[in-house]
């Protein structure tokens, strides 16, 4: 984090604040609370303002990720493809809790409003490899190579 | 650079426009040219791995060949999709290739010969001077293409989206030199303003008369912001537009920025859409690269500065003043209006915010010219509309249609004819749209309800739900979403959207109590609903408040049978709302066997072996597994 604000401006103007946490949280991502005090130092800001502006958005976390971070598509051809019961079948699989991790921190579960491939749906994501055309079957698969 | 400056002047001044267009058909060809049509959803689909495959094949057998990359047609069902051109042959296009299909296409193909597996030819791009592929048909004469009016996106799966050079090759950049050579920025807001172009985001602004509202504002410094957020999640034409062609954005803008003074032009994209991002940034590099944009253009004197500014998406950004706000660096909140952005805006100057799919229309106006764009659609309504396909279409992708179509045609393209009768409803508009009742098939989507029945066509994400689809269901999915992207400053909408979403939940939801009058309150929820909508409508202060509530009106004032079925019934006719029932496990009939306590995916049937089991609600998530997996009938449904 010292040497990602080695790197950034010594004053910075408040439009640039939103571009620097999405870069932010794709390199490390999640937000700290210290790097968003140190960014409010430099943009001359409370620490408030500049959480206000990333809570705005739901895309921004707080907390690191597990290791395994799924994302299952919610978007409307999906939803419509009864993915209700892959997330019962995912959650099966993981042992998530009803808060979206499980306790041994190795996956992490949310669902995203729409993933691009609303002819191939249901779709997966996990960290950054697609799953397309879902079956229960596949999860079982999937998360028995993971294992 | 000042030489390659000079070279590009002239190609555009002078260079005439070829009328006859053959695709990717092309003449003077030595080897075998690949077009693979790449983006964000056919990566998804796995073009990147048949991409490899084709590499590899060509390196075992050491062939000389061309790779090329070229835009998406926009058709979701064909993907992933390649065109290949032999010497001497019309090129062809096939669908659904595979990595596992690549290598025996390439075979047959190489050798002139179609494919074995006849499900992977999709047509080929018919060119007078070339032989011919026997049984394949012509791409214009597809149904899914042959009955749109594709304009936007005429050269999808033909330009390559990475490279100025290919969209000069088709007309690129003629119109902004023109109106650089002849036309002053009025006469261009008068030229806009008379083909009654107006915004597609949804609020149907008139484009012209917009920009000429900032152009006689006399403030040194003006923004142009194109919004290409695409917040509302279901629609993905703007995407598609700018991932196949986003130089013509660019064009857009400096016309626009042209036409109102601005010297700064900011595009406004939503992170998630890495593709498009990248492409454009690839796009803005070769701009300026070309002296197309940047200081001085064509010695002009014209500075025009164009940033593309990351932002994340927020349904509530489609709103002009919310946008400005997220640009500014604050939370995405709208503001009352007036003050319109047009006077004051961006850091407090004048502004004009435009939707991605407007800008692209407005270069259609100028490169086509007026008569040419006001031929397609109708009256007050002009040009054309992009529409993404979703839901049990059996063609699902985006499609371009004429203004003042009605929904039968749209079917037509996108729905097999046996499949019509099973057609429930069809959504229109995405989360604030409106469900359409089959007796309205026939309305024509236009900007203007002023004509009877009209439809309003919103975001122009087009979902077709049949039996097996529940409108409550719909209905709550997309309030969730509404409550959830609610910015939360105006009561309204914030505790409108929480409300009418905790009414509907009880709707599909099992009541707690066997109170005997429970259906009697379940059914004043509806009446409660049709109270909050109209307040909502009456004193949300931004459109998404105000339009919140459109779904649930129209599901109400077409679809009450269902809801009648919810509440005095408790049973949903399309099996979705599953919360409406309850499993229970017969004590004397199930023998203990434990097959249905495996099955289960939540783990909520208890019991040792051989004794009855027991299901707890709690955990019960209503699946039915359990019922399919008993084989003594013990299991039943309440």
């Amino acid at each position: 984090m010292e040497k990602y604000l080695k790197d950034l401006k010594s004053e910075i103007d408040r439009s640039e604040i939103l571009p620097i946490l999405i870069d932010y949280q794709e390199k490390f991502g999640f937000l700290n609370y210290d790097f968003i005090s140190a960014l409010s130092e430099r943009a001359n800001l409370p620490a408030g303002n500049i959480y206000g502006i990333a809570s705005f958005y739901p895309q921004f976390n707080f907390s690191p990720k597990a290791k395994y971070n799924i994302k299952l598509c919610s978007g409307i051809s999906c939803h419509l493809k009864n993915i209700k019961e892959l997330k019962a079948e995912i959650f099966k699989h993981t042992k998530l809790n009803s808060n979206g991790f499980s306790s041994d921190g190795k996956y992490s579960f949310e669902f995203v409003n729409c993933l691009g491939a609303c002819a191939q749906g249901p779709v997966m994501k996990i960290n950054d490899k697609h799953y397309i055309n879902l079956t229960k079957m596949d999860i079982i698969k999937i998360f028995h190579e993971l294992e | 650079m000042t030489k390659l400056k000079q070279e590009i002047i002239q190609r555009l001044n002078t260079e005439p426009l070829s009328d006859k267009f053959y695709g990717l058909s092309k003449l003077n060809i030595t080897i075998p040219h690949i077009y693979c049509e790449i983006s964000s959803s056919s990566i998804i689909a796995g073009i990147k791995d048949s991409i490899q495959e084709i590499k590899k094949y060509f390196t075992e057998l050491d062939i000389e060949y061309k790779l090329f990359e070229v835009s998406c047609k926009g058709a979701y069902h064909y993907q992933p999709s390649i065109s290949i051109q032999m010497p001497g042959m019309n090129a062809i296009s096939f669908k659904n290739v595979y990595y596992n299909e690549v290598t025996n296409l390439l075979d047959s193909v190489l050798n002139n010969m179609l494919p074995m597996n006849k499900s992977l030819i999709l047509a080929q791009y018919f060119h007078p001077d070339l032989s011919s592929w026997s049984d394949v048909p012509d791409i214009e004469d597809l149904d899914f293409f042959r009955l749109q009016n594709r304009k936007l996106l005429k050269y999808n799966g033909i330009i390559q989206a990475n490279s100025i050079e290919s969209y000069l090759e088709y007309g690129g950049y003629r119109a902004f030199a023109k109106i650089l050579n002849k036309k002053t920025p009025l006469d261009v807001c008068k030229e806009l303003e008379k083909s009654g172009l107006r915004g597609r985001g949804g609020g149907g602004f008139k484009t012209g008369e917009k920009w000429k509202l900032a152009l006689n504002n006399p403030s040194s410094k003006k923004y142009f912001i194109c919004n290409a957020d695409e917040s509302d999640f279901s629609s993905k034409s703007g995407i598609l537009l700018i991932e196949s062609n986003p130089h013509m954005l660019i064009e857009g803008v400096l016309i626009g920025a042209y036409a109102i003074n601005a010297s700064d032009v900011i595009i406004y994209i939503n992170n998630n859409h890495k593709l498009a991002i990248e492409r454009l940034e690839k796009a803005l590099e070769e701009t300026l690269e070309y002296g197309l944009c940047g200081e001085d253009i064509f010695k002009s004197a014209i500075n025009i500065r164009i940033s593309i500014h990351k932002g994340l998406g927020a349904y509530v950004c489609g709103e002009e003043t919310a946008l400005i706000s997220s640009i500014e660096g604050k939370r995405a909140i709208p503001k009352a209006k007036p003050p319109y952005p047009s006077e004051v805006g961006l850091f407090g100057y004048p502004t004009i915010v435009n939707n991605s799919e407007t800008i692209f229309n407005s270069v259609l106006v100028f490169r086509d010219g007026v008569d040419n764009f006001k031929q397609s659609g109708t009256y007050l309504s002009y040009g054309t509309k992009l529409y993404t396909i979703n839901g049990n279409a059996d063609f699902p992708g985006i499609i371009e249609m004429d203004m003042g179509k009605t929904v039968n045609d749209i079917l037509k393209i996108v729905s097999l004819p046996e499949n019509y009768n099973s057609i429930k409803a069809v959504h229109l508009g995405g989360p604030t749209g409106v469900f359409i009742h089959p007796d309205n098939f026939n309305n024509q989507i236009t900007y203007d309800n002023l004509s009877k029945g009209s439809l309003w066509f919103g975001s122009g994400s087009f979902v077709i739900l049949n039996e097996n689809n529940c409108i409550i269901d719909i209905t709550k999915y997309y309030l969730d979403f509404l409550n959830k992207e609610s910015c939360g400053k105006c009561i309204p909408c914030r505790e409108g959207t929480q409300q009418l979403l905790e009414i509907i939940k009880r709707i599909t939801e099992k009541p707690d109590s066997n109170i005997r009058h429970d259906s009697l309150i379940r059914f004043k929820g509806l009446l409660q609903l049709k109270e909050i909508s109209e307040v909502m409508q009456q004193t949300s202060l931004c459109g998404l408040g105000k339009n919140a509530p459109e779904s649930v009106l129209s599901s109400l004032e077409f679809f009450d049978e269902e809801y009648e079925d919810h509440i005095f019934e408790k049973n949903c006719k399309a099996g979705v709302c599953t919360d409406l029932k309850e499993y229970v496990i017969i004590v004397d009939a199930c023998v203990g066997c434990g097959i249905c306590a495996k099955r289960c995916p939540t783990d909520a049937i208890i019991g040792c072996a051989k004794t009855s089991h027991f299901i707890i609600q709690d955990k019960c998530i209503k699946c039915g597994i359990c019922l399919d997996a008993c084989k003594f009938d013990a299991i039943k449904v309440n």
